[in-house]
């Protein structure tokens, strides 16, 4: 069981970067779903104000 | 996008998820402890997918660079900046993971290998493609420039590859990074960390896709929104 | 022949310029005279033989250098409007490429044959030796090349002193390995056979680069 921790550290690491990188386009994902969402609802008003 | 899309999406996911699960219980039950290296040895099963991904990957963005300056689709523009970043981040992972393996095996955190080098170099290039998208303000000279620097990027991964390794062999370095023998329990792990990785690649790929898609179709409507003031 | 009168009058036009003002030449060569200098000088405290880490100095002056040349070579045209002016000639896009191509080539060796000898003499090595020529011609081309394509890109953006360095170093590390190590050993005296594999890889590099950097440069400039 020598050696152990480089494993362990090797393992995590690869878990966390991918992690990381999904948790950061998810976030992405869900703020450009809000501001369309937004603009959507904007833009229905606008159109329901008669243009 | 779509619900048809989504299921795909979903079934994709869960495909992936189970690879994991095997390939977990492969690389960390089923495989036998390597003689020589001991456990860390098992680096490997993670090391060599990563790399492979990363290569899959600038492999993809090329054909989308040149189906872009063909076609000029989004889409293609799309896919070419997704699948470099996917690409930029399994690079990382085999360049520390590479890393950490030799550490205790040829202690040193580094191995001018050419494989690894060749890594490193391709990871400076890539991340320089990406800042250069990030700093060039037109959107069709994004998708351009992108595209040429996804060409040029990838032609340019064999040539350093070979000069890095023909520098080696005039001057061999004391280790080979391949310092072990391959049983036969190896070669499935080894296939099936693979599969998964590139499981795992498309999965990223297309939710990153997604992203891009949303954020066009949020200029798209932001375009529009505009003459509608009174 | 349109073709060549195109790239003929582009490299005329360029080197006119820098007759009249010598900025980008002098720059050029008084980078390439500091590292060298201060390379020397930085190794001489530590390194046994200085003559051994020569090779990497002196294309590490050039490349540096060279990346200014090839800047300043867009830079230049930006500013002036020229580049669409050229557009609007009827010569090819890629007689802009080959025009531009040819006068960061030259403006590079114009350079490196000054630079040459005070390298000769800070390192104390034979520099009077064709076959060093010919890698030098070799490794030139190739770096400008894809420099070239390149600094047409980096300079259309908001970062564009960065970005050219970091683009172009990834993609011309083989140049630079090939060229450091035939220089390497042409400096140490071995006979010209034992270069032929470094010699065969630059001019590959030189090839399949300039072909590839010849059809992107055509999207490139499209506007």
């Amino acid at each position: 069981m020598k050696n152990f921790w480089y494993l362990f550290a090797a393992y995590t690491f690869i878990w966390t970067a991918v992690f990381a990188y999904i948790y950061t386009i998810a976030q992405r994902q869900q703020a450009l779903e809000q501001d369309i969402k937004a603009l959507q609802q904007a833009m229905e008003r606008r159109i329901g104000k008669g243009d | 996008m779509n619900k048809l899309g989504d299921s795909w999406l979903l079934s994709l996911i869960g495909l992936t998820g189970l690879a994991v699960i095997v390939s977990l219980y492969l690389v960390f039950v089923y495989v036998p402890t390597e003689l020589i290296m001991g456990i860390v040895q098992r680096i490997f099963y993670f090391h060599v997918p990563s790399a492979w991904v990363g290569f899959l990957a600038f492999l993809v963005a090329f054909v989308a660079g040149i189906a872009y300056l063909m076609q000029r689709e989004p889409r293609w523009d799309m896919v070419e900046v997704s699948s470099i970043e996917i690409g930029v981040l399994f690079s990382t992972i085999a360049l520390v993971t590479g890393s950490i393996w030799a550490r205790p095996i040829w202690n040193t955190w580094w191995t001018w290998d050419p494989r690894l080098t060749t890594t490193l170099v391709m990871w400076l290039y890539y991340v320089a493609s990406l800042m250069l998208r990030r700093v060039v303000d037109s959107e069709d000279r994004r998708a351009r420039f992108g595209a040429i620097l996804s060409i040029v990027g990838f032609v340019n991964v064999p040539v350093v590859f070979l000069a890095i390794r023909l520098w080696r062999t005039i001057h061999p370095v004391m280790f080979s990074s391949e310092g072990f023998e391959m049983a036969p329990g190896m070669l499935l792990t080894l296939g099936s960390s693979l599969v998964t990785f590139t499981l795992l690649y498309l999965c990223l790929l297309v939710i990153r896709v997604r992203i891009e898609y949303l954020s066009s179709e949020l200029s798209r409507l932001r375009q529009l929104s505009i003459p509608a003031r009174s | 022949m349109r073709f060549w009168r195109g790239v003929a009058a582009i490299v005329a036009k360029d080197v006119a310029a820098e007759l009249r003002s010598k900025e980008t030449l002098s720059a050029m060569f008084i980078f390439a005279l500091m590292v060298v200098v201060i390379f020397n000088f930085a190794f001489e405290l530590r390194v046994e033989n200085v003559r051994q880490i020569a090779p990497g100095v002196l294309w590490v002056a050039f490349a540096f250098a060279g990346i200014l040349g090839l800047n300043r070579s867009f830079v230049l045209e930006r500013e002036g409007g020229c580049i669409e002016g050229l557009m609007l000639t009827p010569v090819d896009r890629s007689a802009i490429y080959v025009g531009k191509l040819v006068g960061n080539v030259l403006f590079m060796l114009v350079m490196e044959a000054f630079i040459l000898p005070i390298f000769a003499v800070l390192f104390d090595v034979p520099i009077l030796n064709p076959a060093l020529w010919l890698v030098i011609i070799l490794g030139t081309i190739g770096f400008a090349a894809v420099g070239t394509l390149l600094a047409a890109m980096a300079v259309n953006t908001r970062a564009r002193e960065i970005m050219l360095p970091i683009l172009l170093f990834p993609i011309a590390v083989p140049v630079i390995i090939a060229s450091t190590r035939s220089t390497g050993q042409i400096l140490d005296g071995l006979p010209l056979s034992e270069t032929y594999t470094w010699l065969r890889l630059l001019l590959a590099f030189d090839i399949v680069f300039t072909v590839i950097a010849l059809l992107g440069f055509e999207y490139v400039l499209e506007e």
